[in-house]
């Protein structure tokens, strides 16, 4: 038979479990709080891309800074070296082609440009101000965004956020561009507000 | 910045149409015929036996500038010829989606990559670099160099080599009616790591005319089914 304290404490338990889901990442406001801490991230990330013509999903690696509000560094290490840099409205690509890195002075990363910009409204907690997509916060500490735009659907159909546990932090994003094509992006290893050099969204090095 | 890019997607589109053939250069001689053997496999190593799926990136330069890089991933089955590819940006965003079962069915085709003739240049592209030339074998023998060469003219009167050399290297030219190249495939000697099977680390693809563009394919992965 259940003592009383027995019972007090499966009450305390009970109630401990129940903060933890009802957290940062269940409302708006609170979405809005936990994002409004953070003044820098960096993050390693996994991308997979997982396409109906492959058996397996085709996984690139690499790191990602971001500072608030809009300066991102999006770093692909593997397999095919990488980096966007977006900086006070800029946005810059460069991509190996043999010999190193070098800045495409023409080509514009017509999806990702859209994307990173949309990651810097995430991060800062931005939803409501999102041109391109309407959010829709799900259980389970998930947003979906869909296009605002009928026309942009058919690039993307829409896209879930995971949101982690930390306040301010998405574990995980999901971007369905068809139902048997669509890339997911993990992070992992996140650091929250330490000291990122300006320098890191400016130049490559 | 946007504008910028879509100008040169639409180069890049543009160019797949107007490959031509003004002052390029013609056939290998052969120096050193041989009797006709459709069944040499000479002719056939370059080309992947069975059912694989490639993932290469692909860095695109035209008239000899460095433009950018895509992802190229390729499905083929060299039974059938059927072919199914994917041109996607690095971070993953698909630009062109279409399959080739003797006709080219498009998935999804992002402007400029939207246009029929891009498709057909496209798959005319990957046919090329891996199933052997659609045609009868009307010539081989050796060059002066020393490679062997088999020689096939496709009904649309187009004439194609396939050059083997002593070092392992290989590559394909391609000729219009005028016997002037139009495109050029190469490998590096030796370019064929064991561990990902007969499919070459490198690739490098040439279309010669007024309207230039070379591909440089790095393979990343490669699967073969069924294996």
């Amino acid at each position: 038979m259940m003592t009383s304290a027995h019972r007090f404490f499966s009450v305390i338990l009970l109630l401990a479990a129940a903060g933890m889901c009802v957290g940062w990442a269940d409302t708006w406001e609170g979405i809005q709080k936990g994002t409004g801490a953070i003044r820098t991230i960096k993050a390693d990330f996994i991308q997979e891309k997982h396409l109906s013509i492959l058996s397996k999903p085709f996984v690139s690696k690499g790191v990602f800074y971001y500072q608030a509000p809009d300066s991102l560094r999006w770093e692909y290490t593997s397999p095919v070296r990488s980096i966007l840099l977006m900086h006070k409205g800029k946005m810059r690509r460069y991509t190996e082609t043999g010999n190193g890195l070098v800045e495409e002075a023409q080509m514009d990363p017509q999806g990702m440009q859209i994307i990173l910009q949309e990651i810097a409204l995430w991060l800062g907690g931005r939803f409501s101000e999102d041109p391109t997509f309407a959010a829709t916060l799900k259980e389970g500490h998930k947003i979906v965004l869909a296009p605002k735009e009928k026309g942009f659907s058919q690039i993307i159909q829409h896209i879930d956020l995971s949101l982690s546990d930390t306040p301010g932090i998405i574990q995980s994003v999901a971007i369905y561009e068809g139902q048997d094509s669509f890339t997911k992006i993990t992070f992992q290893n996140a650091a929250i507000n330490q000291e990122i050099e300006e320098a890191l969204f400016l130049e490559i090095s | 910045m946007r504008s910028s890019f879509l100008r040169c997607c639409l180069l890049l589109a543009l160019l797949f149409q107007m490959i031509s053939c003004a002052g390029a250069p013609g056939p290998v001689v052969i120096e050193r015929p041989l009797r006709l053997n459709p069944g040499d496999t000479r002719c056939l190593a370059p080309f992947p036996d069975g059912e694989w799926q490639l993932v290469h990136s692909i860095h695109v330069a035209l008239s000899g500038v460095s433009q950018t890089t895509l992802v190229g991933v390729t499905a083929l089955d060299s039974m059938t010829g059927a072919v199914a590819c994917v041109l996607m940006t690095v971070e993953g965003m698909v630009l062109f989606d279409a399959r080739y079962d003797g006709e080219i069915h498009s998935r999804r085709s992002l402007p400029p990559f939207d246009s029929v003739a891009f498709a057909r240049g496209l798959i005319n592209d990957i046919r090329l670099m891996f199933f052997p030339p659609d045609g009868r074998l009307v010539a081989s023998g050796r060059s002066g160099d020393g490679a062997f060469i088999c020689r096939y003219r496709t009904a649309d009167s187009m004439t194609v080599d396939v050059v083997v050399h002593e070092d392992n290297g290989w590559e394909i030219r391609q000729y219009d009616r005028d016997d002037s190249l139009i495109r050029s495939l190469k490998t590096d000697p030796d370019s064929r790591p064991a561990e990902k099977g007969p499919i070459p680390s490198r690739l490098k693809l040439t279309a010669s005319g007024p309207a230039e563009y070379a591909l440089t394919l790095d393979l990343i992965e490669a699967w073969e089914l069924g294996k």
